[in-house]
């Protein structure tokens, strides 16, 4: 029986003028579907599963479960809130902000850097952490070394750069500085520092100042950053470390948690709306306890 | 919930439908109408966008069109006899049968898969939101992208609700559409059976992610399917003699040529597709002499206007069009190329790789291309023309690569895949043009 089977797809598909008969195109089209039953079978469990949650759930019910992990829920509870319209929070992730005020059908234009949402963060995102190593850039002409790293996540504030210089290599005090440029055209740079190598010192941590702009790294993607050092002679780094605060929320004030969840708020905003009696933004904050 | 989904038959297939019968007197078919109607909404909502007219404005108009349209459509029908010549084999009516199941599908798909991936919702649906608030253009974001993608959205979401899901189901209905008129016009010249197979095939085999989530990409490739069809039909009909074929021909060349510069309106690298596509139909027209010289010289400067639409009114309203493409691409991005000689095998093993995952594909093309250079002398130059237009446009992706100035893996593992199947509906094309032609050959021997 298959053997016949056989002779007869193999005469066939071999036989340009049978290829083309309607008769045998037929039996491929029905062979088509019998061969991709499984295929078939699967798209009509999946419409059949479409039809019944959009029976079930309205469009809004199904959003907000598509974006649990995004916390829309949350997100649309709080922005709904703000009395000035079009407004709504800056989110922050663990890794790097999802636009969430776009899926919402309200129109958010106006982005509030006095109240920060953040979704599902730790501890150790709020306080300093280990950022990246920076990787050495070959150069022909060794005047300055540059080195260069990526976060990809969002950061808010680089505080700390660590250079470990070589081991068996004696340095004398010796005087650097350095840059951070945006990008690799190097035309703006975003910190300047300079620095001293103390003798017998083999790691060097320099501290870098709070600039109070809490958006040092932005949905830039893999866009490299570029550390520039320039020293009187020349010095052998080993490696070098970037530390920074993902999320800074030293002039915030957590008001309200929900799970993972919480809202910040600037304390002199904060302070403000108490101080000036503001009613439509202390409305706000007593709202804020029935969100759950 | 579904009383709202009957709210998009209007502006999707009602509205555009109206338009393409009510206004051309076009030798097109009515699902060709259709598709000439929406994108010449979404052109003149664009041009309406760009020139700061008021929205409110904008859309009395059209709906003062729509009227329009219906009233001359019922007009036609009293004055005028028509007759209905729709001719159904049992293979177009299982085509047919199964676009409606996909385009069925693929609704319960996006009503169940609200939108999430980062370009689609940070860019596109964000100019669609910005341009269904009809917010000033100063106010767009990611302004140097251009807008037609996002025009019709905003379009549909105007005229059924504010739902995203809503407005998304214009992707797949175009690249249906597209598989639609590629049965059409080969209907004639392959087996029915065979046609249908094969576009079940193909509809399958290119249906990916990209298609309903949002991205442009996959609506270049429609666009860019469709241009070839045009072109087709344009030196095919050449040799047909039948009446009025001089106004045919030329309505075929200038409505292709528009499709064609609005593909520039989808996505900037679509403004060097389309050069690549118009570039290498000119070749082949101007060796045919199919039209003067004048004529395509004029029709030429049109379609240059109409592609470079966006940045031309970009650099009117002051923007810096230099980096159109943000930080990816500068201008000077090119006095990079001696400097980044280690990324060519990094970018070589990417097109390796793709040339891998479609092998059946491009060597059935190849093959198919190879008969025709040995079955028909006359019509194999057009195979090359599709040829040249993938290479040429690949080298193109190749030398994005190349300069880019984002990280090079991750902008290749984010964008490779999405730009290399911009231009995959010419296989499409090809393998049904050369089966027709093999087939009329067959026929022409036995003769």
């Amino acid at each position: 029986m298959f053997n016949k089977i056989k002779i007869y797809f193999l005469l066939n598909y071999f036989n340009p003028q049978k290829l083309l008969k309607s008769s045998f195109l037929i039996i491929n089209l029905i062979l088509l579907l019998f061969l991709n039953l499984n295929y078939v079978r699967d798209k009509i469990i999946s419409i059949k599963s479409d039809i019944y949650l959009i029976k079930l759930k309205s469009l809004e019910e199904i959003k907000k479960e598509k974006y649990k992990e995004l916390g829309y829920d949350y997100f649309e509870k709080i922005a709904s809130l703000i009395p000035e319209k079009g407004m709504y929070p800056t989110t922050r992730y663990k890794d790097y902000t999802k636009n969430v005020h776009l899926l919402s059908n309200q129109i958010y234009s106006q982005e509030s850097s006095k109240l920060i949402i953040g979704f599902n963060l730790s501890e150790s995102d709020l306080s300093e952490s280990f950022i990246a190593y920076a990787k050495e850039e070959k150069l022909e002409k060794r005047d300055f070394s540059l080195w260069s790293f990526k976060t990809i996540n969002d950061i808010d504030q680089i505080t700390k750069i660590k250079i470990i210089l070589n081991k068996n290599i004696q340095y004398k005090d010796k005087y650097c500085n350095g840059k951070i440029w945006k990008n690799r055209e190097m035309s703006t740079h975003i910190y300047e520092f300079d620095f001293d190598i103390p003798s017998l010192k083999q790691e060097i941590s320099i501290y870098l100042p709070n600039n109070n702009n809490n958006k040092f790294s932005f949905g830039r993607g893999s866009v490299d950053f570029i550390i520039q050092i320039n020293c009187i002679s020349s010095l052998s780094i080993n490696s070098i470390e970037i530390y920074g605060l993902k999320v800074n929320l030293s002039n915030f004030r957590i008001i309200h948690n929900y799970n993972m969840n919480f809202l910040a708020i600037d304390k002199e905003f904060y302070k403000s709306i108490l101080r000036d009696n503001n009613n439509e933004w202390k409305g706000f904050l007593y709202n804020l306890k029935n969100v759950n | 919930m579904l009383i709202n989904i009957t709210f998009i038959v209007f502006p999707l297939f009602i509205y555009p439908l109206l338009i393409g019968i009510g206004i051309f007197h076009l030798p097109f078919s009515i699902p060709f109408k259709w598709f000439l109607g929406l994108i010449m909404i979404g052109f003149y909502i664009n041009l309406s966008f760009i020139l700061g007219i008021n929205q409110n404005l904008t859309y009395e108009i059209l709906d003062f069109i729509f009227i329009l349209c219906f009233s001359v459509i019922l007009l036609k029908l009293a004055l005028f006899k028509f007759k209905i010549n729709i001719k159904f084999n049992p293979s177009k009516v299982v085509y047919i049968i199964f676009i409606f199941c996909l385009l069925l599908y693929s609704l319960f798909n996006i009503i169940v898969n609200p939108i999430f991936g980062w370009d689609a919702v940070t860019i596109w649906y964000a100019k669609t939101k910005s341009i269904y608030f009809w917010n000033s253009i100063y106010n767009l974001p990611f302004v140097n992208y251009p807008n037609l993608g996002p025009t019709l959205w905003s379009y549909i979401l105007h005229y059924s609700i504010n739902q995203e899901v809503f407005g998304r189901l214009l992707f797949p209905a175009i690249y249906l559409f597209f598989f639609y008129e590629v049965f059409i016009c080969f209907e004639k010249n392959i087996n029915p059976y065979l046609l249908c197979l094969l576009s079940i095939f193909f509809i399958n085999f290119f249906y990916n992610i990209y298609v309903a989530n949002g991205y442009q990409d996959m609506l270049i490739f429609s666009f860019s399917g469709i241009s070839c069809l045009l072109f087709l039909k344009t030196i095919e009909s050449r040799n047909v003699g039948f009446g009025n074929r001089t106004f045919k021909l030329q309505c075929n060349y200038i409505t292709n040529l528009f499709i064609l510069a609005l593909i520039g309106s989808i996505k900037n690298e679509g403004i060097i597709l389309s050069l690549i596509f118009n570039l290498m139909f000119c070749i082949i027209i101007i060796h045919n002499r199919i039209f003067s010289f004048k004529f395509i010289f004029f029709t030429f400067i049109l379609y240059l206007i109409i592609l470079l639409m966006w940045p031309l009114s970009l650099k009117v309203y002051g923007f810096n069009i230099s980096n159109i493409q943000g930080n990816a691409f500068k201008f000077d991005s090119f006095y990079l190329l001696l400097d980044n000689l280690d990324r060519i095998p990094i970018i070589s093993k990417y097109f390796y790789n793709y040339f891998s995952n479609q092998i059946y594909i491009i060597l059935i093309s190849l093959f198919l291309t190879i008969s025709m250079i040995f079955t028909n002398k006359n019509k194999w130059k057009v195979n090359l023309i599709f040829w040249a237009i993938f290479f040429l446009h690949s080298f193109f992706i190749f030398i994005v690569f190349y300069v880019t100035r984002e990280d090079l893996l991750w902008h290749m593992d984010t964008a490779f895949s999405r730009l290399m199947c911009q231009h995959e509906s010419l296989f499409v094309i090809l393998i049904f043009y050369s089966l027709s032609n093999f087939k009329a050959k067959i026929t022409k021997l036995k003769v």
